[in-house]
């Protein structure tokens, strides 16, 4: 073997160094509508897993009509599994084994009741609804929706702006969605706010009605805000190229969590969706600013309300291209940049100041150069 | 390809070669040289009268291992050239080694603060390009020379091309807090590069609009500069992050990090008091007043 060679191995070696580290750390990424399951401690929850599945089938055998059960959030499924999970499952369990227990208990109230069923009950302390934003989205509305009904959620506000086509006709063949109709476009985000303002739940899932995204993948949002935090944002993080690749619209996500001392968001941000808020958060800081996300965002960082974020969904790749959201320099990219800027310019007029501040530039200096 | 590939690598090569002459002129710094320092003396007698073309400014507090390698550079920048030393705050000879050097020295009892020492040294400059460097950071003459070309041809602000690391999915928060400011002064084009990195150069022209007080906050001078309608441009590359001298750090932050970043935020600040709070961004015609009632 030659010196060159050897010397023209490096290169290729090195690029898969890189290439494995932009991938997703330790978390499965989740396949559009289909569940992602991970097999933890299967053999501790199988008497559990198997008591859901039983309790399912007993409360399955009384199911009341289909008329009355048509509404999961008062439904007796809903009902009776939020009673079982109080009196058999000691520890609140994490999302992933929630929904296997979920799902066994639906089963089994499908089998009882001799109906097909394929909902989610979860056992939460408060109320739950979803906003969707949606103009000329008559292909996957319908979709949206049917994945919405199979969570307990009270309401669905469906802000339909602009629409052209049969977006209305579609919504409405959904009981759970409340449609709020505007003939003219209100403008990004400005659907979240109109939305929001319209319902008192306790948490409140933002969703757009673009991208169908199931309803195992919506679950975890409204389950980790019912835990106790303020806002639950999409983990986008490990599907962003290197820092030197990235959009500008990415850095300024970066940044605007940086300033606040937020670090461990990363590019995440309200910006994108899907996204809960606890109902509080939204009171406090105003409906009115979740149309512009990122000043929603820094307000309520600097109020320090509590930021999580749950496993991703994969929003990126299934958004839909449109002539105005794709390229360097487009239009949607210097909103969201101007909004970034608003975020910045609420938080200084608010009088903000930057945490942990280290003190002054001679302080610094003495510490840093002093012998 | 192959060849491609074998460019860069003898590149990297060369590199490690430029670092390994980088250290050992730092340590030779250390040690006083007599001979090679009156010869650089007397060229400085031979100048001192006439309006220099370049000047550089070196702020340095405590660099005395550095610094006469840091002047010595500096003065190979042009033929016509002064080199000023704004030694603030030194309890070792730092100022003693500059002069000996070559440079001429301001001497300050306090530490003026970190950047502070360029304003002064401004004040002090003659010549028609301002060559900006770190004391502690012994950077060879024909990696500066590109700096105060550009500027002679007509850049206001020349600055270094160096993005800092970027390969990384989470830049570091001084990296990011670039990267942001030139995306809002609508000039992503320079990437990274920044005032707050070294070297970078100044025209006189730039001087004489933005005022000296504002190189103090280099990401301020940057913002103002940019909105004043200056040539800025970021010229040449030079890797400064390796250079950088290991520093103490305060529960593993350097607390630098956090001036510089309130730096940024105070440039920002400037920047959308003048367009409005967008930045003169497009809103893609928000209905805001719709939302009024619950808000």
């Amino acid at each position: 073997m030659g010196k060159r060679s050897r010397k023209s191995m490096m290169a290729p070696v090195r690029r898969k160094r890189g290439r494995q580290r932009s991938r997703p750390r330790g978390r499965a990424i989740a396949v559009r509508g289909s569940v992602a399951l991970m097999p933890v401690n299967r053999a501790e929850e199988g008497p559990l897993l198997e008591a859901a599945y039983q309790a399912g089938l007993l409360a399955g055998a009384g199911a009341m009509t289909e008329e009355a059960e048509a509404l999961l959030h008062e439904s007796q499924l809903q009902r009776t599994f939020a009673d079982w999970c109080a009196a058999h499952v000691k520890k609140r369990p994490d999302i992933q084994a929630m929904l296997r227990l979920s799902r066994n208990y639906t089963s089994g109230y499908a089998k009882g009741s001799g109906r097909k069923d394929n909902r989610i009950p979860l056992p939460l302390a408060g109320s739950a609804a979803a906003v969707v934003c949606a103009s000329n989205e008559e292909d996957t509305l319908g979709k949206v929706l049917q994945q919405l009904e199979r969570l307990p959620l009270r309401e669905v506000i469906v802000v339909l702006n602009g629409c052209r086509d049969q977006s209305y006709l579609v919504a409405r063949k959904h009981r759970i969605a409340s449609l709020l109709h505007f003939p003219d476009r209100l403008g990004h985000d400005v659907g979240r706010s109109v939305g929001a303002a319209m319902t008192s739940a306790d948490i409140v899932l933002f969703t757009d009605g673009d991208v169908a995204i199931s309803a195992e993948e919506l679950a975890p949002f409204i389950y980790k805000v019912d835990e106790g935090v303020d806002a639950a944002l999409n983990d986008l993080n490990p599907y962003l190229p290197l820092f030197g690749q990235q959009d500008e619209v990415t850095r300024c996500k970066s940044f605007l969590n940086t300033v606040l001392g937020h670090q461990e968001l990363g590019a995440n941000s309200l910006t994108a969706v899907p996204h809960a808020l606890a109902g509080r958060l939204i009171a406090d800081i105003g409906v009115g600013q979740l149309m512009v996300p990122p000043k929603a965002q820094a307000l309520a960082l600097a109020k320090g309300y509590h930021f999580a974020l749950v496993k991703p969904v994969d929003v990126i790749t299934a958004n839909r291209k449109r002539p105005g959201n794709t390229g360097a320099g487009n239009a949607v990219a210097d909103l969201i940049i101007g909004d970034h800027a608003e975020a910045l310019h609420a938080l200084l007029s608010a009088g903000w100041i930057p945490p942990a501040s280290a003190g002054t530039r001679v302080e610094v200096a003495l510490r840093r150069n002093a012998r | 390809m192959q060849r491609r590939m074998k460019r860069r690598i003898t590149y990297r090569r060369s590199y490690r070669i430029m670092r390994r002459r980088y250290r050992q002129a730092a340590k030779s710094a250390a040690r006083p040289k007599m001979r090679f320092n009156t010869k650089l003396q007397a060229r400085r007698v031979l100048r001192s009268d006439a309006v220099p073309v370049v000047s550089v400014i070196i702020p340095a507090m405590n660099e005395q291992k550095t610094i006469a390698a840091v002047v010595r550079e500096a003065l190979r920048v042009h033929p016509s050239c002064e080199v000023i030393v704004v030694a603030n705050g030194c309890r070792d000879r730092t100022a003693e080694a500059a002069e000996s050097a070559g440079a001429r020295v301001l001497r300050y009892e306090q530490p003026l603060g970190h950047d502070a020492g360029r304003s002064v040294g401004t004040q002090a400059a003659r010549g028609q390009v301002m060559l900006y460097l770190d004391g502690d950071m012994p950077i060879k003459a024909p990696q500066l020379r590109p700096f105060a070309v550009a500027v002679l041809g007509g850049v206001d602000v020349a600055l270094n091309r160096y993005n800092g690391p970027v390969r990384l999915r989470q830049a570091h928060p001084v990296v990011q807090a670039k990267h942001a400011l030139n995306t809002l002064l609508r000039r992503p084009d320079l990437q990274g590069a920044s005032l707050t990195a070294v070297p970078h150069a100044l025209s006189r022209r730039a001087i004489d609009l933005l005022g000296t007080e504002c190189l103090s906050v280099p990401p301020l001078a940057l913002a103002q500069a940019v909105v004043a309608g200056l040539k800025v441009e970021a010229v040449h590359e030079v890797p400064v992050g390796r250079l950088n001298r290991r520093r103490a750090k305060v529960d593993g932050i350097d607390p630098l990090q956090q001036v510089v970043l309130t730096d940024h935020i105070q440039a920002v600040d400037w920047y959308l008091s003048e367009p409005g709070p967008r930045g003169a961004r497009s809103d893609l015609g928000r209905e805001r007043k719709r939302v009024r009632r619950g808000a």
